[in-house]
């Protein structure tokens, strides 16, 4: 089941090769990624696992286009991400990409409605807001349209960000520790909230996770180990 | 549809590259509107809006105000000037001026006035004779008597055909009896009423000759006006503001002809008024000033609280420019609430007040003006502009990566832009409400140099506080460390709150010496009744009378007339001077008077006063000085009667002619004028209940000539009054935008300070040992920004008083004690009140509001 060094394809969703980060440290240059190389098939489910410091929300980053390579290449959906600018690669996430944060990262001054129907309106989707209420029905929130993130628990508020994440029917979608900030039980639910989903919208799943369980119910596991991919 | 299209003229394509449906708001504007919604209800944004609505609503309310009371005055002004406009000329004005005039549908009254001679049987008197048509006055009021020292009753007219109107001292002078005939020129008049106010009669109290109004019709038949008569010829204007105002524009004057409008008709109204403006201006200017500090405070801020969202934002696809437009306009639409509202409360309080300013007629008249609502709109816009959207535009430097970081990260401000675009709104929105470069400059200038100087000192000081809680108790050593941990914070907090204070402290400064200034011209007592003609035996006695009926020591002057000969022996006459006031002065004899001690209203300008013993020793007035070229040191030569009076000018002195006591332009040691002709003149306060007394001196002292100023008085007082209570609206104002200065000021370090709550909570800490370590803070703080606050208002207070008011200024130590004090209380409360929000939450409660 977990085979983690695939070279690139023509049907690849996501396609790394010889990537590496290098950031400015206290004491010279850090080498966070060395030489990653992996692909992605559409409708795959891919875990991320390693320790903390391994690199993994380091590279879900470069994968997601919210930062850049120092080496190597990136294609996503047959978009070579170093060619694109800042504000091309945003567009590109508009498009394409969901996301779900281990800190839930909803805007706190917007309703769970306004919340989920952020990334349609953004798409100018039509009818976002009756599409967003019935995916928060669909994740159990259908009550708490009109709450705010701070009335909301921990599992609900990872609901919303779900809900969020789906809404737009993204191609692939980016999970970094989704279950990092909740309870096992509240985790679990989650999960696989978070797995039927990605089985409803057939959307690609990369999940950054260092959770054994999640990582097991994946269809391959990349491990990094001090920037690298082990076996 | 206008969304869209400005989302458009913004220029994000990216946003919009999908949008030709036309049904779906622009999601721009969308978030925009949201953002703000949700930003005012949580309160976020609440400070800014309430900042930028009250700079809104005073500037709107000080400008409406201002606009409608400078027409409102200019109104009432007019009736000093018994007209909008008045023209004056030696000769016949040609008919083109009437012509324009009617043109622009104004109103047009003529008067011709001469020096004639009045006969009364076989008595002689020399008259000044105004002829009036029926239009006169086109402003004001002509106040008239039945007989001498009746009831006054207003005239909307001047005298009918047939009859004359003559003042009280030709009454006197003749003997006259209201109906008694008396021969003017050719003609023979009735004496129908007592003339006793003219609205254009100005300053001109003491002219030598008493006045007679006669109507225009009637002038031609009484053959006076001759080729070669010295004939003054006035033409009055007057109508709506604008067509007043295009008619000028128009207006081709031809030489020798003068226009004066209502603001010279009478000078201490002028210079009230010319001051009053001033300060309402300013006033309203460093309100807005005040709001921006606030502004800018909330900015942070609020910038502090959305770094988070914008990473979001970016995360699902919003690119930085749309983020950027996103808050722009977000910030847009906050100017035009805050101008709604602002607007709003400005008309509230506009509606309330204007009665109190100006009567129904003047308030009608001046109308609602437009244009200062929509400055509201241009001062919110502009000060959210410059003052709050660099900080939100920082924003969008926010990396996208902080969504993945573990810690909280932030955007490094950049201190530069945001200061050259506060600079550059301050400079935008300022010349619309001075029109006074030099205004505007030492206010930016003294606002600034104190700014630079506050947050200098507040770093030093901050630093110094440092040290300090080493050597302090706990409570202390907590308060003193928070100060100084967030040294950025500190110095900030202080240098908003000691502009605040600063601001507040000036304009009070200013407010009380300008006031303190025209209560002293004009004090409630002010003289009211003049008495001239007196003559030396009659003194005694009358002072014995006046004393008794007024309750005071009412002093007598004498008065010599004297003609200016010579000038260090040079001898002058009029064609010495070029200037038609020097060569009129020099032209007519002057009121010279003798004194030992100088009286108190005078201040010495130049040389000394004379000691008791001193001989042959002159003091003049310096404007007449300068109008002559008179020196300390010259020796004048004067005329008196027949004989030569030579004196040396020890002194120049500085004369408030504007608050009705006697004074004159040369005064010289008594042994000059010792000998010479001498009448007395006295001035002093008659209550209006003691007006019958006036009648029983005349018959007492028929000899002696009595001039009532008390209706003129009356409009004085009037207009110095409303301008008084305007200047405490507008502080009043100014106080407010300070206030939320301090709230804003205080909200800054919240965050901070919950975190640092909700860890001594954690720790155990008592409520008690945080509020005590929380007020010592703030008390610092306050006590930080009153010092440095006060002293800056008194540095800025003297270039203002000094340079542009033209007012004294004596620094007052109550003001610093005041800055300091305020600045304790101030801070402190708010501080304790808006921390105590804090304390009496649950650190759960307390963890969820700071995000």
């Amino acid at each position: 089941m977990n085979t983690n060094t695939r070279s690139t394809d023509a049907t690849s969703v996501i396609a790394v090769s010889r990537v590496s980060k290098v950031v400015a440290g206290p004491s010279g240059e850090l080498r966070i990624l060395d030489d990653i190389n992996f692909a992605v098939q559409a409708r795959e489910r891919v875990a991320i696992t390693g320790v903390s410091g391994s690199g993994k929300s380091t590279l879900l980053g470069l994968l997601a286009g919210l930062d850049v390579v120092s080496d190597g290449s990136i294609s996503v959906l047959d978009h070579d991400l170093a060619t694109l600018t800042e504000d091309q690669r945003a567009r590109l996430r508009r498009q394409h990409i969901g996301f779900v944060f281990q800190a839930f990262h909803l805007v706190g001054s917007f309703t769970a409605l306004e919340n989920v129907m952020l990334p349609l309106e953004l798409k100018d989707a039509p009818d976002a807001q009756s599409r967003a209420r019935e995916i928060l029905e669909r994740v159990g929130l259908g009550k708490r349209l009109t709450h705010f993130p701070r009335q909301l628990s921990g599992g609900e508020q990872q609901r919303v960000a779900l809900a969020r994440a789906f809404c737009t029917s993204p191609d692939i979608l980016f999970a970094d520790e989704p279950t990092g900030n909740l309870d096992a039980k509240t985790a679990q639910n989650v999960i696989d909230l978070l797995f039927e989903l990605n089985d409803e919208f057939g959307t690609t799943l990369i999940v950054v996770t260092h959770d054994a369980a999640v990582a097991n119910d994946c269809s391959r596991t990349i491990a990094l180990a001090g920037g690298r991919i082990v076996d | 549809m206008i969304a869209r299209a400005l989302s458009h003229w913004l220029g994000d394509a990216s946003l919009t590259e999908q949008s030709n449906r036309p049904s779906r708001a622009d999601p721009v504007w969308l978030f925009a509107t949201r953002l703000l919604k949700r930003d005012i209800a949580s309160g976020r944004l609440l400070i800014m809006l309430l900042a930028t609505t009250i700079a809104v609503a005073s500037t709107s309310a000080v400008n409406l105000l201002v606009s409608r009371v400078k027409v409102g005055m200019v109104a009432e002004s007019s009736a000093l000037l018994a007209g909008d406009l008045a023209l004056t000329a030696r000769d016949m004005p040609p008919a083109r001026y009437a012509e324009l005039a009617t043109r622009h549908n104004l109103q047009v009254a003529q008067i011709v006035s001469l020096q004639s001679v009045v006969a009364f049987g076989e008595q002689l008197q020399l008259v000044r004779l105004k002829a009036v048509d029926e239009a006169y006055p086109l402003r004001g009021d002509l106040q008239v008597a039945a007989r001498p020292f009746a009831e006054n009753s207003r005239s909307l007219n001047g005298p009918p055909s047939g009859e004359v109107w003559a003042d009280l001292r030709l009454y006197q002078a003749l003997g006259l009896k209201t109906g008694d005939a008396i021969n003017v020129g050719q003609s023979t008049f009735t004496v129908s009423r007592v003339l006793v106010l003219e609205p254009d009669r100005g300053g001109n109290l003491f002219a030598f000759a008493p006045r007679v109004m006669m109507n225009l019709g009637d002038l031609e038949n009484t053959g006076l006006v001759v080729s070669g008569s010295r004939v003054s010829y006035t033409s009055l204007f007057a109508g709506n503001r604008t067509a007043v105002q295009r008619f000028r524009d128009e207006l081709d004057l031809a030489a020798g002809h003068t226009l004066h409008d209502p603001r010279s008709a009478r000078p201490e109204i002028e210079r009230s008024f010319v001051q009053a403006e001033r300060f309402l201006t300013l006033a309203a200017f460093v309100g807005v000033l005040l709001a921006t500090i606030g502004i800018a405070l909330a900015a942070d801020g609020y910038t502090a609280h959305h770094e988070k969202t914008v990473a979001i934002f970016k995360t699902l696809g919003l690119t930085s420019r749309s983020i950027g437009q996103v808050l722009a306009v977000e910030l847009l639409l906050l100017a035009i609430v805050a101008t709604v509202v602002g607007d709003a409360l400005a008309l509230g309080v506009h509606s309330i007040l204007i009665g109190q300013f100006l009567p129904a007629a003047a308030v009608e008249q001046s109308g609602l003006p437009l244009a200062p609502l929509l400055h509201g709109l241009w001062v919110s816009t502009i000060a959210l502009a410059g003052f709050a959207l660099p900080t939100l535009v920082q924003l969008t430097r926010m990396p996208v990566t902080a969504v993945l970081s573990r810690d909280q990260v932030s955007i490094k401000p950049r201190l530069g832009a945001t200061l050259v675009s506060m600079l550059a709104a301050i400079v935008l929105i300022a010349p619309w409400h001075l029109g006074n470069t030099k205004l505007v400059a030492i206010t930016l200038a003294g606002m600034l140099t104190s700014a630079a100087a506050v947050a200098a000192c507040a770093l030093l000081l901050v630093r110094l506080l440092g040290r300090l809680r080493r050597h302090t108790a706990m409570g202390w050593r907590f308060g003193l460390a928070n100060i100084a941990r967030r040294a950025r914070l500190s110095v900030t907090q202080a240098t908003a709150l000691g502009l605040g204070i600063a601001v507040i402290l000036l304009l009070g400064i200013i407010r009380d010496d300008l006031h303190g200034q025209w209560q002293s011209r004009l004090p409630n007592d002010a003289p009211n009744h003049f008495l001239i003609n007196i003559q030396g035996d009659e003194v005694p006695a009358l002072k014995t009378r006046l004393d008794r009926e007024t309750g005071g020591d009412v002093r007598f002057y004498p008065m010599v007339r004297g003609r200016l000969t010579a000038i260090n022996q040079t001898a002058v006459n009029g064609d010495s001077y070029v200037e038609p006031r020097a060569r009129r002065l020099v032209e007519r004899e002057f009121n010279l008077s003798s004194a030992v001690h100088m009286k108190k209203d005078n201040r010495i300008v130049g040389g000394s006063w004379w000691e008791p013993s001193a001989l042959a020793q002159m003091s003049v007035e310096e404007g007449i000085a300068e109008r002559l070229g008179i020196q300390v040191g010259d020796e004048l030569t004067f005329q008196v009667a027949d004989r030569r009076v030579v004196g040396q000018v020890s002194s120049l002195r500085h004369v408030d002619w504007d608050n009705f006591e006697v004074n004159f332009f040369v005064v010289a040691t008594p042994d000059l004028l010792a000998g010479a002709p001498t009448t007395y003149i006295t001035s002093f306060y008659l209550p209006p209940r003691a007006r019958t007394l006036m009648s029983d001196l005349v018959k007492q002292f028929p000899s002696i000539t009595v001039i009532d100023v008390d209706a003129l008085m009356v409009q004085v007082r009037r207009v110095m009054e409303r301008v008084s209570t305007a200047l405490q609206w507008v502080f009043g104002f100014a106080m407010l935008a300070g206030v939320f200065v301090l709230i804003a000021a205080v909200q800054t370090s919240q965050r901070e300070r919950v975190l640092d709550i909700i860890l001594l909570k954690t720790l155990g800490a008592s409520r008690r040992f945080i509020t005590a370590t929380v007020t010592i803070e703030f008390a610092v703080l306050g006590a930080l920004a009153g010092l440095l606050g006060s002293l800056g208002a008194m540095g800025t207070g003297w270039l203002l008083a000094h340079f542009v008011l033209t007012i004294p200024y004596r620094p007052d130590s109550f003001a610093l004690l005041a800055g300091i004090g305020g600045g304790i209380a101030g801070v402190t409360v708010l501080g304790v009140l808006v921390a105590r929000h804090t304390q009496g939450k649950s650190v759960v409660q307390s963890l969820q509001d700071v995000g």
